[in-house]
């Protein structure tokens, strides 16, 4: 298109202007608008939501762990709480099934060692051995005879004074 | 350039004559213009070495030195405890507790820190050691100013008392008393104190197994500590997403004994009752079945309290039952009159002529009292204990039989028993049966044996002829309640059926029933006195049997050991095992086989 307006270029000088202007104009053609992107919100928001709600999460957890942590920490401390309460349970039950503490409380209530045991054949519902009713039974109970059955003391354990006098409650 | 051009602009200002708002520009300082870029290039310096610092640490932390110094973090807060095990339990044969492992807390003191105790408050009226002793004073049920004592001083650590229950020790620690703090420990505690404390033995107080059962059978009791590792908070709970590391501890077995408890605890109120009344230095029970060989009770007295074996100073802490041996005396004879049937020398009707004393090769052998001259049968012999009659009967019989049935009844080796510190008792072999041993030994002198020993031997013939080694033990128990046995007791035939049988009825002759010290009402008993002199430690005084005679089940012997003058073992010995066989046919419900004891012509 140069070298054409060269070779023209007196004669058509005054309407070069013009000429040039339309001869120049591109080709418009209507073309469809680009499709505009739309909006970036969505997205943002959607990844906004990602990033919150991991962090959520993980906020939830750590906060979930740290709590069944201290949870953990609270049943073992009941847990031996427990134990402790139970084996003091334990030891006294001991205590009290010791034969020389059942003996002490059997003769308090005025009961007697047996001596002359008789049994009973269920086969033939023969009795075997003579028995008698045991003497005693009538006396005072203050007054039945511990002598010798003092041989056997309690064990050392129970012997000590009553060393607490708290409510059993402290440090719970 | 700046410069120029703004006093270039100055100065058209001033030519243009423009109004005089312009002319305060004019009179601006120059030094607050100052020089930006330079300015900028220091700032940025500065910035750039601030963050080539800090970026060069982070390079640092993060990449070279990241492991170790993670490492120092995780240590800080990584706590590593012991599990301790727990120590099996020692039951006895119907699963009642007799020695168990319990919590306890030492608890100590720093004393330097005492004094601080309710410094800080404002309505409190006396503060500091003062304040804490009387806090202190009731829960340890100690003096006020015992406790002030406790706590005055300059020692960092130091303990104020030992094996508290977990009840005292939350008491005290509710106080909050700064420096008083407690540990956990275990510890071993035995319910029925002295009863079977022999047998029980005890541990220390590290926990090491000293004696007894507790000593012999410390494999199967002690467990194996585990431990945890845990990264701890500052509130002292596990980090969850931390390390942990536990290795479970494994708690010890159960030990099952074959001891009964109450009968043990009646063993010990009758021997603790003969010894007082004959004012003996000691004695022993042993109740055994006969068929098993299960020692139901090894009782002795003086005992101890296994949870506090120290507390008297010179107290017995073994087990006379097998580590005391003595001579045997008349029941020894039992053995002389079985080999000499076993052996066919003699029958129970054989006939003895007995002087009151007869040399035998120029030794002098007499019976324990006097009397005429006496037509006994070999029954007679043994129910009047004559020693010149058991040295006849023994006389028809070579020393090295004679030695080899002792030894075949047990004597002179260990029962087996499984407990420390037991004797085998001394049988010297016949070829140092010189002078008066080679007839002493025919009536149970001459040679030495243990409780244990002496009434599991007698037991052979209440067994028809078989030895059953003694066992204290029946197992450990597991997990399902079944009891896993420690393998099987040794038995032994000694002598035949037929002996063991005539045996016991020259033993039942010798007691008459309901009429004798040692009789059980309601039963045939059977059983041999014993009584020897031992050195100058006075007199052993014993009494062996067993019920019922025609079937027995239950073997009983007691000993008094030290008697001050000569008191036969039917007068010391044979009223204690009547009233202990009783109990034990009564706890083990033995009934009454209802037939009469058996009679043997004594005299001809």
């Amino acid at each position: 298109m140069a070298s054409t307006s060269a070779v023209h270029a007196p004669a058509v000088r005054p309407v070069r202007g013009p000429r040039s202007t339309s001869a120049a104009r591109p080709r418009l053609a209507i073309v469809a608008a680009p499709k505009t992107a739309g909006s970036s919100m969505p997205f943002t928001i959607l990844c906004t939501l990602i990033v919150t709600a991991t962090l959520a999460a993980l906020l939830y957890m750590n906060i979930q762990m740290s709590d069944t942590s201290y949870e953990i920490t609270r049943l073992q401390s009941q847990s031996q709480r427990l134990t402790e309460e139970k084996q003091a349970l334990t030891e006294t039950d001991e205590r009290l099934g010791t034969p020389q503490e059942l003996e002490r409380q059997a003769r308090e209530l005025g009961m007697v060692p047996v001596t002359d045991p008789a049994y009973i054949d269920l086969d033939t519902g023969k009795i075997i051995g003579e028995t008698s009713s045991a003497a005693q039974t009538e006396v005072n109970p203050e007054l039945a005879p511990v002598a010798p059955e003092a041989a056997v003391p309690p064990a050392e354990i129970y012997d000590k004074p009553t060393t607490y006098h708290g409510m059993g409650n402290e440090g719970v | 350039m700046a410069r120029s051009r703004s006093s270039r602009r100055t100065r058209t200002t001033q030519t243009t004559g423009r109004p005089r708002a312009r002319a305060g520009a004019a009179r601006m300082p120059q030094g607050r213009l100052g020089a930006p870029a330079v300015r900028h290039r220091l700032l940025i310096c500065l910035i750039m070495a601030a963050v080539l610092m800090i970026s060069g640490r982070l390079v640092w932390v993060q990449g070279l030195d990241a492991s170790a110094r993670a490492q120092e973090a995780i240590d800080q807060r990584t706590v590593t405890r012991t599990i301790p095990a727990l120590r099996g339990d020692i039951l006895d044969r119907n699963g009642t507790t007799m020695a168990s492992s319990v919590e306890r807390y030492d608890l100590w003191v720093n004393q330097l820190q005492v004094d601080e105790y309710l410094q800080g408050s404002k309505d409190a009226e006396v503060t500091g050691i003062d304040a804490a002793a009387q806090e202190l004073a009731p829960v340890l049920g100690w003096s006020v100013s015992d406790t002030k004592a406790k706590l005055t001083g300059d020692r960092g650590f130091m303990y104020l008392q030992k094996n508290v229950d977990p009840k005292v020790r939350d008491a005290i620690i509710s106080l909050k008393i700064p420096g008083i703090g407690a540990d956990r420990v275990a510890d071993r505690i035995y319910p029925a104190g002295s009863v079977g404390g022999n047998i029980l033995g005890f541990v220390g107080a590290d926990g090491s197994a000293l004696a007894g059962t507790e000593y012999s059978f410390d494999d199967e009791l002690s467990g194996t500590d585990g431990k945890t590792s845990y990264e701890r908070g500052a509130g002292g709970q596990i980090i969850p997403t931390g390390t942990q590391q536990t290795t479970p501890a494994v708690d010890g077995n159960d030990l099952v004994l074959t001891i009964d408890r109450d009968l043990q605890w009646k063993a010990q109120q009758i021997v603790a009752g003969a010894v007082d009344k004959w004012e003996a230095t000691g004695g022993s029970a042993v109740a055994m079945n006969a068929r098993t060989g299960e020692v139901l009770a090894m009782a002795e007295y003086p005992s101890y309290d296994p949870n506090n074996p120290t507390t008297e100073d010179g107290q017995y802490l073994g087990n006379r039952s097998i580590s005391n041996v003595f001579e045997p005396g008349s029941t020894g004879k039992l053995f002389t009159l079985a080999t000499a049937l076993e052996e066919g020398t003699a029958t129970p009707e054989s006939q003895y002529e007995i002087p009151y004393e007869q040399y035998f090769e120029g030794e002098r052998i007499k019976d324990s009292h006097y009397h005429p001259d006496q037509k006994l049968t070999l029954a007679g012999v043994l129910k009047h204990s004559s020693n010149v009659g058991t040295v006849q009967i023994s006389e028809k019989l070579d020393p090295q039989v004679r030695y080899d049935y002792l030894r075949a009844f047990g004597l002179g080796e260990t029962t087996g028993v499984q407990l420390p510190a037991e004797s085998a008792g001394i049988v010297h072999p016949p070829e140092d049966w010189t002078g008066r041993t080679r007839y002493t030994t025919a009536f149970g002198q001459g040679y030495s044996v243990n409780a244990l020993q002496m009434v599991s031997a007698v037991g052979t013939f209440a067994n028809d002829g078989v030895r059953v080694n003694p066992s204290l033990v029946s197992g450990v128990r597991q997990d399902d309640g079944t009891v896993r046995p420690l393998g099987q007791p040794d038995s032994t035939r000694v002598i035949s059926s037929d002996t063991a049988a005539t045996m016991r009825g020259l033993m039942d002759n010798d007691i008459e029933d309901g009429d004798n010290n040692a009789s059980v009402t309601g039963y045939a008993t059977a059983g041999k006195t014993g009584t020897a002199q031992v050195g100058d430690d006075g007199y052993t005084a014993s009494f062996i049997g067993f019920a019922p005679a025609d079937d027995p089940e239950i073997v009983v012997g007691v000993f008094v050991f030290g008697l001050d003058t000569f008191i036969s073992g039917n007068t010391a010995a044979a009223p204690a095992f009547s009233e202990l066989m009783t109990f034990t046919l009564q706890n083990q419900g033995i009934p009454p086989t209802g037939v009469p004891g058996r009679e043997y012509e004594n005299e001809w």
